[in-house]
């Protein structure tokens, strides 16, 4: 049984040292690589894709600048406007007071 | 994955790829098939592996599955003194194959398909047979049973050319 396990144990090591793995043949990797389904090309972007993006950023971002301007402008003239009826709106109020109450001059009902 | 990165998995793969193949099939052309079947394979997968390791493990249980279904296809003995002398001179070419290592994998060729392909999981890839259940989804029992078989085979068959070898050793 001993002598058994000795005959087993030298049997192991001998596979061991005898079973290194052995090189794949010259050009295996080439020969996989070649057989790899191809990814699908992008296609190239012309030169003048970059040009016309440019242009059209450039329209885009001026239109909108001018139609903020145009909102400023019509939301300062609201704002006037506003100021002005407020100013008619206090000048009638200070006559009418005027006329109402002032001692004196007239009894108020 | 980029090819690039694929390439280097293949670099790093293919020595024990093609080493199972070639031992469990013992004929280096559809070796080199089989080996290359299972890269191809891998490329289909290798983004769902999650580690290096698992990527050892799918390699070394897919090559022992396709070598050994290739062999069930393709019997073949080298029985026939004919045959095996064509069997050594086709795998003496590379000089690092040592006398003990062509004897070896001669050995081995008296083991059924799956002794042999235990024998290459524990002794080629150091495999534990723990290990080698995992990688085959075998009972650890069933794993450690071929392998004694397998052992008692080799020594059987091995006797002289074993004490060739433990006398040089």
């Amino acid at each position: 049984m001993h002598e058994e396990n000795e005959d087993f144990g030298a049997l192991e090591r001998a596979l061991g040292d005898s079973l290194g793995v052995r090189s794949a043949p010259e050009g295996f990797a080439d020969r996989v690589m070649a057989r790899l389904p191809r990814k699908p090309e992008r296609a190239a972007t012309p030169w003048w894709w970059s040009i016309a993006a440019a242009v059209l950023l450039m329209v885009c971002g001026g239109a909108y600048w001018q139609h903020a301007q145009q909102e400023r402008i019509a939301g300062e003239h609201a704002r006037a406007q506003a100021l002005l009826a407020l100013r008619l709106t206090a000048a009638v109020l200070n006559d009418v007071q005027q006329k109402v109450v002032v001692p004196g001059k007239g009894e108020t009902e | 994955m980029e090819h690039a990165e694929f390439r280097q998995i293949v670099v790093e793969h293919q020595a024990r790829v093609f080493s199972i193949a070639y031992r469990i099939l013992a004929d280096r052309g559809v070796a080199e098939e089989v080996a290359q079947d299972v890269f191809l394979a891998l490329y289909g997968v290798v983004d769902g592996l999650a580690s290096a390791d698992h990527i050892a493990a799918w390699v070394r249980r897919v090559a022992v599955h396709r070598a050994t279904d290739a062999l069930r296809r393709r019997p073949r003995t080298l029985h026939a003194a004919g045959q095996l002398e064509d069997w050594m001179a086709q795998c003496s070419p590379e000089p690092a194959a040592s006398a003990q290592t062509l004897s070896m994998e001669r050995l081995l060729l008296d083991l059924p398909a799956m002794q042999r392909s235990l024998v290459l999981l524990r002794y080629q890839e150091d495999l534990t047979p723990d290990e080698i259940a995992a990688t085959l989804g075998m009972p650890v029992a069933t794993v450690k049973s071929y392998l004694q078989r397998a052992l008692k085979h080799l020594r059987t068959r091995a006797s002289e050319t074993w004490k060739e070898y433990m006398r040089h050793a």
